[in-house]
């Protein structure tokens, strides 16, 4: 698996394990939810189910998922008040589960947390919510016994049954909480109000743990008497259960009692170290909302028990979470603008006419040293919204992989390209476009049984592939399946049915028939799938890559396969180029597109009847381009012995292109030559865009594919 | 030039009625200074084959690729080389950044309607890029109509 990706996922499950958090907490301090959280937290579990699935942390999505549907209840029964403090529990306890496991993950060690505790706490909280009718359950305190389930039954059964007595016993219990966990008052509540369930009274020390004692709490614990029958071991296990509970005391105080009066002394939950309880007189104020934002007990947990704390995962988390941040891409794009301007104003400086003539040695050697660090900054400033695709094309091999299963296909994901770097905007609205034509390719494409492969001459297992390639002013993608490639007949069916045949049907050519599959509702699916087949998909591929100024083209040769290409204008992408002059012109070549620059000989030149210019290169003849004519430009280099030869060639074609000189190497930011021109004259025949040079002069880039075409 | 700048830094209330002048040739013509983001020296230009003549190229301005239109030229006037009088008006147009290269800024004045001349009088002399004629204590100025000056007509 890939480091970006796990990157990536560790970076999102922070963030929303941390916006969860304020909700919740927003919640509790509010007394409950409104609709407005619950989807918030509905669509929180729901991501973090998603990634998590997808990369394979099973644990992880399981939890997510139990408390997303959770909160689908919740949501559809809008009418009745649930118990938030439960719930919240639930939640927050959740969200330790998943700081612990995404820890893990960053200390590169498997997610290999037990969450079966919590999954129980959800049952029975599903349970009540289902009995929610029956039985109120509120801040009252009353806990719910009678529909607490078989499990509780059972348990006391089970106690009751070891023990063979059913006597009334009290049990002093002195109760520390982590410290920093915060709202501590409300955490003994909590444990109290469970404790109910078994106790026919409990006295708390504090007395009303809803005032905010915290701080009490904090320093001395919170002490409790409970008036109870049930065996000791329930009640150590009820506070052993609750959160944030670091150590505890508790021993009886009844006369009658059959149980070990040795009580263990701070015998302490299993989420808590057996660690000397020092409770540090750390100030919580409960309304702070990264109430656990600390390495409270997720973190120590999946430490050895010997006195290691939990630093080590500390530092790395704090790494891993700065290699992410999230900038508004306004402030980037003002960041280019203004650093253009300095790369201007230092080549001012540098090159003031007021020092011609001078003998400056230091201001030389200063400048020098600006000019590189200036260079540096804009490298980096260009490459700062450049990602590569790779991470968006890994996530579709899950994609193929999960499709292949729920389909019985067999089929592999082959990527290539993914190093190409695109533009954080494109690559946001990529992957929905992308999954769309995979699923499509994979229900639609991909033959249904091997049998039917082989008997093609296909080997069994189908084949998908993905690639990115750097053409000009495009990115282009291509994602090609190896399948039964598209019917005309059917399609055209469909249109015809549709309505959507404006011309005869034999007027139209393949590729226009095979575009009517990305009209909205145009599925040739018989049968509507789980995967596809309603008809949504291509056309939602073709609005979401026109967002982008891209367009998408399809091809298919029936019975080999389908291909999409997916052609975006990379705006902003850097593009390697050469810098070539002609006349007082520069003009960027990209440097993919160069096959070879030489000094053209007299005798290679070919001059045909007509006047066309031919140039002999490697016993073959190709046409000569002279960008100065092309351009219409001023120049003295006419002689083909004094300029410049440059071998350009796109999809095998061969062009040689007549500049005056080479200036050198260019990092460029391709922009789109401006509307105001564009409208009026349409695109400019050998020119694909413009960049802005370093010395913040404007350069044109030569658009390879229209002169070798 | 720094001072005009300040001008147009104001909102919609202080630019009604107030109007950039310039020189092109030997008019001296007007435009709304709501248009009118700002006023920069000249600047290099880069070649675009197949432009129209009127149409320069492109400049850089602060990172943004501009396109530049000698006025001059648009108005069918015969060439002339650019000195350090020469000025680029950055207008804003539809949300396009658009140079208009004129020979020299003159000034912002503020012109009443009353002072504007019946635009039939202007379209009388059958010249399409002009609005109407206002009669200022500065003489004569030709109000100039931008959208037909950056329409592709």
């Amino acid at each position: 698996m890939s480091n970006d990706m796990l990157e990536m996922f560790i970076f999102e499950n922070v963030q929303l394990t941390e916006k969860l958090e304020e909700v919740m907490i927003e919640g509790e301090h509010a007394g409950g939810l409104n609709s407005e959280h619950i989807n918030e937290v509905f669509r929180i579990m729901h991501t973090i189910k998603g990634s998590a699935a997808m990369m394979e942390y099973d644990e992880i999505a399981a939890l997510a998922h139990k408390i997303e549907d959770m909160f689908f209840f919740i949501r559809e029964h809008g009418e009745a008040e649930p118990d938030w403090g439960e719930i919240t529990d639930i939640c927050l306890e959740a969200i330790d589960f998943f700081k612990q496991e995404v820890s893990k993950i960053q200390d590169g060690k498997p997610s290999d947390g037990d969450m079966s505790e919590t999954l129980d706490r959800i049952a029975k909280c599903m349970d009540s919510l289902l009995n929610e009718g029956q039985v109120p359950e509120n801040s009252g305190g009353e806990g719910s016994g009678e529909n607490d389930g078989d499990e509780d039954d059972q348990a006391k059964e089970n106690l009751e049954a070891e023990d063979g007595l059913n006597v009334l016993n009290v049990y002093k219990c002195q109760i520390f909480f982590e410290p920093g966990c915060k709202m501590e008052n409300i955490r003994a509540y909590t444990i109290v109000s469970t404790l109910n369930e078994y106790a026919d009274k409990i006295e708390t020390e504090p007395h009303d743990l809803l005032e905010d004692c915290s701080d009490e709490i904090i320093a001395s614990g919170v002490k409790l008497s409970i008036h109870s029958s049930v065996p000791l071991k329930k009640i150590e296990s009820v506070i052993s259960e609750a959160l944030f509970v670091k150590t505890f005391d508790i021993v009886v105080d009844g006369e009658n009692n059959a149980s070990p009066a040795d009580a263990p002394a701070g015998k302490s939950p299993e989420d808590a170290p057996p660690k000397e309880a020092k409770p540090k007189k750390k100030k919580a104020k409960s309304k702070k909302p990264e109430i656990v934002e600390e390495p409270t007990p997720a973190a120590v947990v999946e430490e050895p028990p010997l006195p290691i704390p939990a630093v080590p995962a500390e530092p790395q988390a704090a790494e891993i979470k700065q290699r992410f941040i999230s900038v508004n891409v306004d402030k980037l794009d003002k960041l280019m603008d203004l650093m253009g301007e300095i790369v201007i104003s230092v080549s001012m400086v540098v090159n003031n006419p007021d020092l011609d003539g001078l003998e400056l040695d230091n201001f030389e050697k200063a400048s020098v040293q600006l000019l590189k660090n200036t260079g540096e900054l804009q490298d980096i400033i260009m490459s700062v919204r450049m990602l590569p695709i790779s991470s968006t094309f890994h996530k579709m091999s899950r994609i193929v992989r999960d499709t292949a299963k729920k389909l019985g296909k067999e089929a592999e994901l082959v990527i290539l390209g993914e190093e190409t770097e695109v533009d954080k905007n494109i690559i946001d609205h990529l992957s929905d476009p992308l999954m769309h034509i995979i699923r499509n390719s994979m229900d639609h494409g991909i033959e249904d049984s091997k049998e039917e492969r082989i008997n093609a001459g296909k080997p069994p297992a189908g084949k998908i592939v993905l690639e990115a390639r750097n053409s000009g002013s495009d990115v282009i993608i291509y994602c090609s399946d190896d399948g039964k490639g598209l019917s005309r007949e059917k399609i055209l069916n469909k249109a015809r049915a549709n309505g959507l045949l404006a011309r005869p049907e034999n007027e139209y050519t393949d590729k226009e028939v095979y575009q009517f599959i990305m009209n909205a509702g145009f599925s040739t699916n018989d049968a509507v799938t789980e995967l596809s087949g309603r008809g949504v998909g291509m056309d939602v591929v073709k609005k979401n890559i026109e967002k982008v100024g891209g367009s998408v083209d399809l091809d298919s040769s029936p019975g080999e396969g389908m291909t999409v290409n997916i052609r975006i204008p990379l705006t902003l992408a850097i593009l390697q180029s050469i810098e070539i002059s002609v006349g007082k012109n520069n003009y960027l070549i990209p440097t993919l597109n160069i096959r070879e620059t030489y000094k053209p000989k007299s005798e290679n030149i070919i001059i045909d009847p007509d006047g066309n210019e031919m140039i002999m290169y490697r016993g073959e003849c190709f046409s000569i381009v002279r960008l100065h004519s092309l351009f219409g430009v001023d120049t003295e280099i006419e002689q083909f012995e004094d300029g410049i030869m440059i071998m350009i060639e796109d999809d095998d074609c061969m062009t040689a292109v007549f500049a005056d000189a080479l200036v050198g190497e260019q990092q460029a930011v391709v922009k789109p030559i401006p509307n105001f021109i564009t409208e009026r004259i349409g695109q400019i025949y050998g020119i694909s865009g413009c960049t802005l040079l370093g010395d913040g002069s404007i350069s044109l880039i030569i658009d390879v594919k229209s002169l070798t075409h | 030039m720094d001072e005009l700048n300040d001008l147009l830094g104001g909102d919609f209330n202080e630019t009604q009625g107030k109007y950039l002048t310039f020189c092109v040739s030997d008019e001296e013509y007007g435009m709304e200074i709501a248009y009118v983001t700002e006023i920069i020296g000249i600047q290099p230009i880069t070649d675009v084959p197949d432009i129209p003549s009127y149409i320069k190229g492109l400049i850089n301005l602060r990172g943004k690729i501009t396109p530049v239109m000698d006025v001059r030229l648009r108005f069918n006037k015969m060439p002339q080389e650019y000195d350090d009088r020469t000025c680029i008006i950055v207008v804003n147009h539809l949300n396009t950044s658009i140079g208009l290269i004129v020979d020299t800024i003159r000034d912002v004045l503020v012109i009443d309607d009353s002072q504007i001349g019946d635009p039939a009088a202007a379209a009388a002399q059958q010249n399409r890029y002009i609005k109407s004629i206002a009669r200022t204590d500065h003489g004569n100025k030709l109000l100039i109509n931008l959208e037909k000056v950056l329409s592709d007509h």
